[in-house]
């Protein structure tokens, strides 16, 4: 019994102490990271059977737990690795506004409005040449800020491809680490005792890993535990494999690769990071491409149908090469919606002016083109057959056009001053135009007599020349004509004015004349058999003024509305059509209105008539195309003709070179005259006009969303942020309040503990002196 | 019945009364001793206030023990400390038979309130210096002043 109780004391006793270490112990860690309060259990020992009774052995300690919630310490993880996420994308974010330069005098905005405003002081004085150097630089300096900002990105993306590669090694060195705990763990853990500084080593290594990628840990019956990460395993009980990051930024390919195996983290810094090189940088460096892409196509559109101060051109070269993507060694033979070009095409026209150098004259020439089924070749063919000019594709797979010597052309939307080249609308030779437009229904075989200067003659129609001759068109008939000898030599000339055979006289002058003796096609054609028609010697010879401000492309097809004597026939009037026949406006020039005056047509367009004859009876007409834009097909962005920028994207930008080496190449004008501004008029609203390809804004617009899109990004993320920073601390106070130490309790615990034990062996010092006096009695 | 037979009966109802009190000291001891291996300052303070209100009550116990032997001592015409519970039973012969087995009793129960006692006390003196060693040592680990020296009165008028 003696010893029984000897052995109580002693197991009370080293209780104790281990309660009181235990508390010591919280007290040392109450500042580390991730520690756990620790607190020792203890029970009754196995009771002894002594002369048949159970008798108590006193106290023991069971196991020494870690006061944690296991779901909590779930939610601190999920927590961390949300955070991770935000840090890491607004960390990349930021790092894109700081190079955006926002608001400030280098920023790119800034650059633009500067850009737009140099052009707006070159439009008040076309032709100063320090006005047109100040507009070049300007552009220069705003190209650059754009490279800039393609190069940043670029640098960007490579950054935050390093960044991943640095916390994929911290991501392996945190496995390693977890995984030499789950070992330490498992040898140390015999029994029912539990490592629970290894344990909380462990919840803190996995907590660092969270914010690098979301994890998810499962513990296992023995102690380890099982980190996976996106459904692969990174830590198992027994192996750790290596995480590893692989591809190329600048493609976005980049992946995260466990074991050779691909991962997609959503969560941690990894998954931000990704998140960025995947998503948010392919974005901001699309969405820079797609300004540049905007500002390089509607700048050149306008300035492609510009003319410079040196005016129209003699030879242009294009800047974008064709490229011979069927792979047969030809490049003529492409489509142009395939000649690997950078800007798309549009099937629409394409207007060509040669210009006479001597007279000004322009002849302005209307090319369809279809880049679906319209090849290189035939655009080169349909640019050789313009008078005049000559085209071709040099081997570097440039197009260029050449002029004839005293000619020029340019793709100017100008109106043509003398529209009636041919004279076929109150002009000095003898002319009879058809009553209608084509087609005109003739037939095999059908004829047309004539009676000119040399005699009668007749000319029959064949097949040959005729698409289909049941609707033959007035250049068929023309080419038909002017081919036959006889219709040459009466010195008589045929042409196709809006889609009108006009039948002239080569020289003009009241002694020219032919009669139109009949025929079997008369009919067809509106004209009456033994109509005899006479040259004059005041040709009305209308020339037009004024801006076409119409909003598409069009003609105006004038006439008389009887025969008379222009300033003088009491009715006469011009009527205007459109190219359909729509009767548009009609102007008088009767007896009040004096030749030579201007008269308001219709959209910015002014027209004049000198004193002569015209004639409703002999079909007199003239057409004059009037064009917004001259080229609704884009060929002239997409070959490069007459560029202001050249390039395809953000990194690519450039001015055109040969202006910032000769200034007079920019076309600041649709005319080349002196005081033209128009084309620079036209490139100021490119800063503010709406664009369908960039959803209805306009190039300023655009450029201040990416940049405020970034921005409101950075808010949105820091708002984001700060509310999971709020829920990370709570969830941080309630596992302190949990699993913390508070020093000053342990402490008071001790000094309580301290206390009770002192008065409790005053009292017992009592007792113990009180019984021996008592025995002393006994 | 003679003075020394009143002396011996109220003497026998001292001893009564004393092993009732020391079976009150056995239960509150084991009570301290739980206390005590529970590690709860609470409920070893309750215990320990529990036995002092005990140890209160057994001053006039023995005040009427010595006033009994005293006057027995008189009788007998002996000194008093020379008396004990087992000489008087003996003087007192066939009268004393009860007396002899009360005292057996008491000897048994003073023994083991002896032995419960001195078991906690040196438990309870090992703890408190144990608890005091610990928070010297943290206090000190926290940069703090000792807790034995956590201030002194000043006499401000001074």
């Amino acid at each position: 019994m003696s010893s029984l109780g000897l052995n109580i004391g002693l197991k009370s006793l080293l209780t104790a102490q281990a309660h009181l270490e235990t508390i010591g112990h919280n007290v040392s860690n109450a500042t580390t990271p991730g520690y756990s309060r620790q607190s020792l259990q203890t029970s009754a020992s196995s009771p002894l059977r002594l002369r048949g009774l159970l008798q108590g052995t006193g106290v023991q300690g069971d196991v020494i737990n870690r006061t944690v919630d296991a779901l909590l310490q779930a939610r601190i993880k999920t927590q961390v690795s949300s955070l991770g996420r935000i840090d890491a994308r607004l960390d990349t974010l930021s790092n894109i506004e700081s190079f955006l330069g926002g608001a400030s005098d280098s920023g790119a905005p800034a650059l633009l409005k500067k850009m737009f405003q140099s052009f707006s002081s070159l439009s008040t004085a076309p032709e100063d040449s320090v006005l047109r150097t100040g507009a070049i630089q300007s552009t220069v300096n705003f190209v650059s800020q754009i490279n800039s900002l393609a190069t940043r990105a670029v640098e960007l993306e490579q950054n935050t491809f390093q960044r991943l590669q640095s916390n994929v090694e911290q991501v392996n060195v945190l496995a390693e680490k977890i995984g030499a705990l789950n070992s330490q763990i498992a040898n140390g853990e015999i029994g029912s005792s539990t490592a629970n500084d290894l344990r909380d080593a462990r919840d803190q290594a996995v907590r660092e890993l969270s914010q690098f990628v979301d994890v998810r840990a499962v513990e296992d019956a023995r102690g380890a535990v099982r980190v996976l990460v996106g459904g692969r395993i990174l830590v198992s009980p027994t192996t750790v494999e290596s995480m590893s990051v692989a591809g190329d930024p600048a493609t976005g390919s980049v992946e995260l690769r466990i074991s050779g195996q691909p991962v997609t983290p959503s969560g941690g810094a990894l998954g931000g990071l990704l998140g960025m090189v995947h998503e948010d940088l392919p974005q901001f460096r699309g969405s820079v491409d797609e300004f540049a892409r905007n500002l390089i196509l509607e700048a050149n559109r306008v300035h492609s149908t510009g003319v410079p101060t040196s005016g129209s051109f003699r030879v242009l070269i294009a800047s974008n090469p064709l490229q011979d993507r069927n792979r047969d060694g030809l490049v003529a033979d492409e489509l142009l919606s395939s000649a690997g070009l950078p800007f798309e095409l549009r099937a629409g026209d394409l207007y060509v002016n040669v210009v006479d150098e001597a007279s000004g004259d322009i002849t302005k020439h209307q090319l369809t083109i279809d880049p679906q089924r319209t090849t290189a070749a035939q655009l080169v063919s349909s640019l050789n057959a313009i008078a005049h000019l000559s085209a071709s594709i040099d081997a570097q797979g440039r197009m260029q056009i050449v002029a004839d010597a005293g000619k020029r052309f340019d793709f100017s939307p100008r109106l043509d001053t003398r529209p009636d080249d041919v004279g076929s609308f109150g002009g000095g030779r003898a002319s009879l135009g058809s009553a209608g437009a084509e087609p005109f229904v003739l037939a095999l075989g059908d004829t047309l007599d004539f009676s000119g200067p040399a005699g009668a003659f007749t000319v029959t129609f064949g097949a040959a020349g005729f698409t289909q001759i049941g609707a033959a068109t007035a250049k068929e008939l023309a080419a038909a004509l002017n081919a036959d000898p006889s219709f040459a030599g009466n010195s008589l000339v045929a042409s196709d004015v809006a889609g009108r055979l006009v039948v002239q006289t080569l020289g003009a002058g009241a002694s020219e004349s032919f009669q139109l003796v009949g025929g079997t096609a008369a009919g067809a054609l509106g004209w009456s058999a033994g109509t005899t028609v006479s040259g004059q010697n005041s040709a009305v010879n209308p020339q037009i003024s004024g801006v076409y401000t119409g909003a598409a492309n069009g003609e105006f097809i004038f006439r008389p509305n009887m025969d008379g004597v222009i300033g003088t026939t009491p009715g006469l009037r011009i009527e205007v059509f459109d190219g359909a026949g729509v009767k548009l406006t009609e102007l008088d020039v009767g007896p009040g209105y004096t030749p030579g005056d201007q008269l308001d047509v219709l959209s910015g367009v002014r027209a004049s008539f000198g004193f002569g004859t015209v004639s409703a009876s002999n079909n007199d007409v003239f057409k004059l195309d009037v064009v917004a834009d001259s080229d609704t097909s884009d060929v002239l962005v997409a070959l490069g003709f007459n560029s202001l920028l050249v390039g395809s994207d953000a990194a690519t930008l450039a001015v055109n070179g040969d202006l910032v080496r000769d200034n007079s190449l920019f076309a600041a004008s649709y005319s080349g005259a002196a005081g033209d501004g128009g084309a620079l008029l036209d490139l100021l609203q490119v800063e503010s006009r709406g664009f369908a390809s960039l959803g209805g804004a306009s190039l300023d617009e655009n450029l201040a969303d990416i940049i405020s899109g970034v921005a409101l990004q950075i808010d949105s993320e820091s708002g984001a942020r700060d509310a999971e920073q709020f829920l990370l601390d709570g969830l941080d106070t309630r596992r302190d309040q949990l699993s913390g130490v508070n020093t000053d309790e342990e402490l008071v615990r001790m000094i309580e503990h301290e206390q009770a034990y002192n008065l409790a062996s005053q009292y017992l010092r009592v007792v113990n002196d009180l019984m021996t006096e008592l025995m002393n009695i006994l | 019945m003679s003075n020394v037979t009143t002396w011996l009966r109220q003497l026998e109802a001292y001893v009564q009364e004393e092993l009732g009190a020391q079976g009150r000291l056995i239960g509150l001891l084991e009570a301290q001793e739980r206390a005590l291996l529970t590690h709860e300052p609470d409920a070893l303070t309750s215990a320990s206030e529990a036995l002092q209100a005990e140890i209160a009550g057994s001053a006039a116990r023995a005040r009427r023990r010595d006033e009994l032997v005293a006057q027995l001592a008189r009788a007998w015409s002996v000194d008093a400390s020379t008396l004990t519970l087992a000489s008087i039973a003996l003087r007192s012969g066939p009268d004393g038979e009860r007396l002899t087995r009360q005292r057996a009793e008491l000897q048994r129960a003073s023994q083991r309130v002896q032995k419960l006692a001195r078991r906690a006390n040196s438990a309870a003196r090992l703890h408190s210096r144990l608890s005091g060693d610990i928070v010297r040592a943290c206090l000190a680990a926290g940069g703090e002043a000792d807790v034995d020296a956590g201030g002194a009165l000043v006499n401000a008028e001074a």
